[in-house]
């Protein structure tokens, strides 16, 4: 399975692609690009990955996620290249008997991707300065679950 | 003292100190360490960034004293930001 493209993320075919009927919970995270960071607002991004490394640890990711939490499926993406406002840069989508393991466990992908994956972002501002990002400063993420690793 | 081709690639923000990739012929037997310092002699104010870099070589992350003694490439992988 891709776990990188440098096209629009299809999320509407990838939800179809997924469903089953020993899925009763789906859960979706979409990961977008927003207008404002750090009090400066966004033109675009570009995402970079170093692809064998990256494509290799998602697969790996998803692969312990499905084992742990015995989904039926579990799917992640990234987007790479320049990606707009409201783009979608990736999405997890992760289908159990229940919404609790569906839920723990697409938590699980994003939070383990956003630290272990090879990929970059370099934002770029309105006033024309451009930033690499850097997940070790990230507020948003929460890295309280016990991991396998 | 045999020399080996090593060839590095850089991402994210060491992309602002090096370009994409640079190709340097060292001795064979350097530690991947020796390399990092080799990498600060050619542009100090990347040490920081490097400080808390990976190193990679085959998809697989090297320890910093990680032996290299034949031809490879060298990732060097500062801190990810995907998501």
């Amino acid at each position: 399975m891709e776990h990188l493209t440098n096209k629009p993320i299809d999320l509407i075919a990838a939800i179809e692609s997924l469903r089953s009927p020993l899925t009763g919970g789906m859960v979706i995270f979409s990961g977008e690009v927003r207008l404002s960071n750090k009090d400066k607002e966004v033109d675009y991004l570009e995402y970079e990955a170093y692809e064998p490394m990256a494509q290799k640890k998602i697969s790996e990711i998803v692969a312990e996620a499905k084992e742990r939490w015995k989904l039926n499926n579990a799917y992640c993406i990234h987007r790479l290249g320049r990606l707009e406002i409201s783009d979608c840069a990736i999405v997890v989508i992760t289908c159990g008997v229940h919404r609790a393991e569906a839920y723990d466990a697409n938590r699980y992908i994003i939070d383990r991707v956003k630290y272990e994956v090879p990929i970059w972002k370099n934002e770029h501002f309105t006033d024309g300065t451009n930033e690499w990002g850097n997940n070790s400063d990230c507020k948003c993420a929460v890295h309280t679950h016990e991991h396998a690793h | 003292m045999e020399q080996i081709d090593i060839i590095i690639r850089f991402f994210g923000g060491l992309k602002t100190f090096y370009s994409d990739s640079i190709s340097l012929q060292l001795t064979k037997g350097i530690s991947v360490n020796e390399v990092v310092g080799k990498l600060v002699e050619m542009n100090s104010a990347a040490q920081e960034m490097l400080d808390i870099s990976q190193l990679a070589i085959d998809s697989t992350i090297v320890a910093k004293d990680f032996i290299i003694t034949e031809k490879c490439e060298l990732i060097v992988l500062p801190p990810f930001s995907g998501g």
